[in-house]
């Protein structure tokens, strides 16, 4: 890999990589540091990646460098109490069901966040997220379902709610 | 397996994952046109799906690497930063070496020190002896080896008795030259002890004198009557063999070399470092008043 080719993988992914983690951690900061130390390890490790891996590679460095992060801060994302928004909120349109929506992720923990996130914001296949998050692919399958009948079940109470 | 009711949900959400392949999808279909109260479920899941939102990451100038960085890690300059030992040459004198011929030569110095040790007592013993026996004999000062301070004492003896064996034959009174008699017998000895160069007339001095003195046995109560003459007369003389003889005896005195240290096999002179030893004493005391 020249610094050519990286540096077209700083504009391809750099984005995407940074979305994942800031809606996983819900801070700017760390977020940045997260993706910056996801692409210094590429680049130190880039006889060793795959051409064509390198995507995976970067959302796989920063998962693991976001689960660290996690673990050592034990920092939750700011989670304000669904029941008394969503009580508030009536789902008039697409803009407001995606607020509800990104409230009722971060109620989820984080491996089922990341689960939803990568399957929905990059659209990587079970076995790709299962390569990422170092899981068996049923495990993801098993895991993304739950997650998404748990923001189904946010959506119904919501339902009734209007209702 | 085909879809029914049972196992719809997951049929659903592999559907809205985009995980089915196309007969799966098409089953699907039939499924939801046989059961269209499922539909309602299915447009659920789907609502659940995070549609992408656009996120910037605005600091990608800190992420991308430009050929000047990569100078900077290139193998050349890595090269200069590269650290070699200086490779060891082994000499002939090694440290391993050193040590051993060092080791080897204390032993050696040891072992010599031992042996000599010994012998060096005995001479030190031997030359003691030596001297006590020779002022035990101190009348008989002629007996003892030839040094040049026995023999300078064996020249003042004999000057002495040739003095005194010249007195009678002089002539006169014993106790008329009582006092006159005593100048020239001193003169004499002072003489001999002074002069070097009348050592040789000294010599010949007592040859003559002993020759008369056997001759001559019959002035021989004189010469006994003139012994307190020669005792008052030799006092100083005497008093000066004394006191060389003390002065070498105090050389092989076995108290003073008590003083002194023996170091392997060495001597170190305990006087000397007594009087170092007050010189540092009296150098601490000063600057401690200070």
């Amino acid at each position: 890999m020249t610094d050519q080719d990286f540096n077209k993988c700083v504009d391809d992914y750099s984005d995407g990589v940074y979305r994942f983690i800031v809606k996983n951690i819900g801070h700017e900061a760390d977020a940045q540091d997260i993706v910056q130390t996801a692409f210094e390890k590429l680049w130190v490790n880039r006889k060793k990646v795959e051409a064509g891996k390198e995507k995976s590679y970067l959302f796989t460095v920063a998962y693991h460098q976001m689960i660290d992060h996690i673990r050592k801060d034990k920092k939750e994302a700011t989670t304000d109490n669904f029941e008394e928004v969503t009580g508030q909120v009536h789902l008039q349109s697409n803009a407001e069901l995606k607020q509800i929506l990104l409230r009722a992720i971060n109620e989820l923990n984080p491996t089922q966040k990341s689960l939803v996130l990568l399957k929905d914001y990059e659209g990587y296949s079970y076995q790709e997220i299962a390569e990422i998050m170092d899981l068996s692919e049923s495990q993801v399958k098993v895991y993304l379902h739950r997650a998404r009948l748990i923001l189904k079940g946010k959506l119904v109470h919501l339902e009734k709610m209007r209702a | 397996m085909k879809i029914n009711i049972h196992n719809y949900e997951t049929y659903f959400l592999s559907y809205i994952d985009n995980e089915l392949s196309a007969a799966e999808r098409e089953e699907v279909a039939i499924f939801l046109k046989e059961y269209p109260n499922y539909a309602s479920e299915m447009a659920l899941l789907k609502k659940a799906i995070l549609t992408p939102e656009e996120v910037i990451y605005e600091d990608k100038a800190l992420l991308y690497r430009h050929p000047a960085m990569e100078a900077s890690l290139s193998p050349s300059f890595k090269q200069n930063l590269y650290r070699k030992e200086a490779p060891i040459v082994k000499g002939y004198f090694n440290g391993t070496r050193i040590r051993s011929l060092t080791a080897l030569a204390a032993l050696l110095l040891l072992f010599v020190g031992y042996q000599w040790l010994p012998q060096n007592k005995d001479l030190a013993q031997g030359i003691t002896s030596q001297t006590s026996v020779a002022l035990n004999t101190n009348p008989e000062i002629s007996n003892t080896p030839s040094t040049v301070e026995m023999a300078r004492e064996e020249k003042v003896a004999a000057a002495i008795k040739t003095s005194n064996t010249n007195l009678p034959l002089t002539g006169s009174l014993i106790e008329s030259t009582n006092t006159h008699s005593t100048n020239p017998v001193q003169e004499k000895v002072y003489a001999l002890v002074a002069e070097d160069n009348n050592y040789v007339r000294a010599e010949d001095d007592t040859r003559n004198a002993l020759a008369s003195m056997d001759k001559s046995n019959n002035i021989a109560p004189a010469a006994t009557n003139i012994d307190p003459i020669v005792t008052t007369t030799s006092i100083i003389p005497t008093e000066e063999t004394k006191t060389e003889t003390a002065v070498s005896y105090e050389e092989y005195n076995t108290d003073n070399t008590d003083r002194g240290i023996y170091i392997a096999n060495f001597e170190i002179d305990g006087d000397k470092l007594r009087g170092l030893g007050r010189r540092f004493n009296a150098l601490i005391r000063k600057n401690k008043n200070r």
